[in-house]
């Protein structure tokens, strides 16, 4: 895993999590963004498009299954192999 | 007997976490027999738990009632962040409250849930929302007798 793509994606959950009342230390990198309870659909989709304009990428997961692209470690991959 | 009703933490006995496996398998079995639409998977309570230690305490709770020791019943829920379209405000999930068929004469279901409500008071939600199936008429009454309202009805068909 891209230890950098994973701080700068967590960074842009900082809204996120200010709003739980978590530190970015709290937060898991190989469980589901859902599962944690960090991301609901419509802050998951807010988070793509963060992700698409701070890296300059592209993503489409319609041919992927969620374990493939809704945590840290999976999103972190997903944009490594984009670039 | 001896009853004690306490938030569990990530440094819990491993039979504990097993234990609160297996009633989350036994509940969502209670909810299959009424009309549950998606089904426990194999292994779907180890999922759950998984997903719930990173955060365990902080965004979410686990409540669990241990008779003489030996855990008989749960409570679990989270925090979730409303959209921005609705403010944005904190609301607590109450999502799973289960007691051992052979204790529920001993009102720990409502001492499940008082202890979390406070965990959620604590961590300053404006709203307590749960789920009920529609067929459970004496669930819903609980919940009303703790004080919850009917708000809306979920509705689901498959495609």
């Amino acid at each position: 895993m891209d230890q950098n793509i994973s701080k700068r994606i967590i960074t842009l959950l900082e809204n996120r999590l200010q709003l739980l009342g978590i530190e970015s230390t709290d937060v898991a990198h190989d469980v589901s963004l859902f599962d944690q309870g960090i991301v609901d659909s419509i802050s998951f989709m807010e988070l793509i498009v963060s992700i698409e304009d701070e890296f300059e990428v592209e993503l489409d997961f319609s041919d992927m299954e969620p374990p493939e692209f809704d945590s840290i470690e999976s999103l972190s991959k997903i944009i490594s192999d984009e670039r | 007997m001896n009853v004690e009703i306490r938030q569990i933490t990530q440094n819990e006995q491993e039979s504990t976490f097993r234990r609160v496996e297996e009633m989350f398998v036994e509940m969502y079995r209670f909810m299959a027999d009424r009309g549950l639409t998606l089904t426990l998977q194999k292994g779907g309570e180890k999922i759950w738990l998984k997903s719930m230690m990173p955060l365990l305490g902080k965004t979410n709770a686990v409540v669990v009632a241990f008779a003489d020791d030996a855990p008989v019943g749960f409570a679990a829920g989270n925090i979730r962040i409303a959209p921005a379209f609705l403010g944005n405000k904190k609301v607590g999930h109450l999502s799973h409250l289960f007691v051992d068929e052979n204790f529920r004469t001993y009102n720990l279901g409502r001492k499940l849930s008082n202890q979390l409500e406070e965990w959620f008071s604590q961590k300053g939600v404006e709203l307590i929302e749960l789920d009920v199936l529609t067929r459970s008429e004496d669930v819903i009454r609980f919940w009303e007798r703790g004080g919850y309202l009917r708000e809306y009805v979920k509705m689901n068909k498959r495609p």
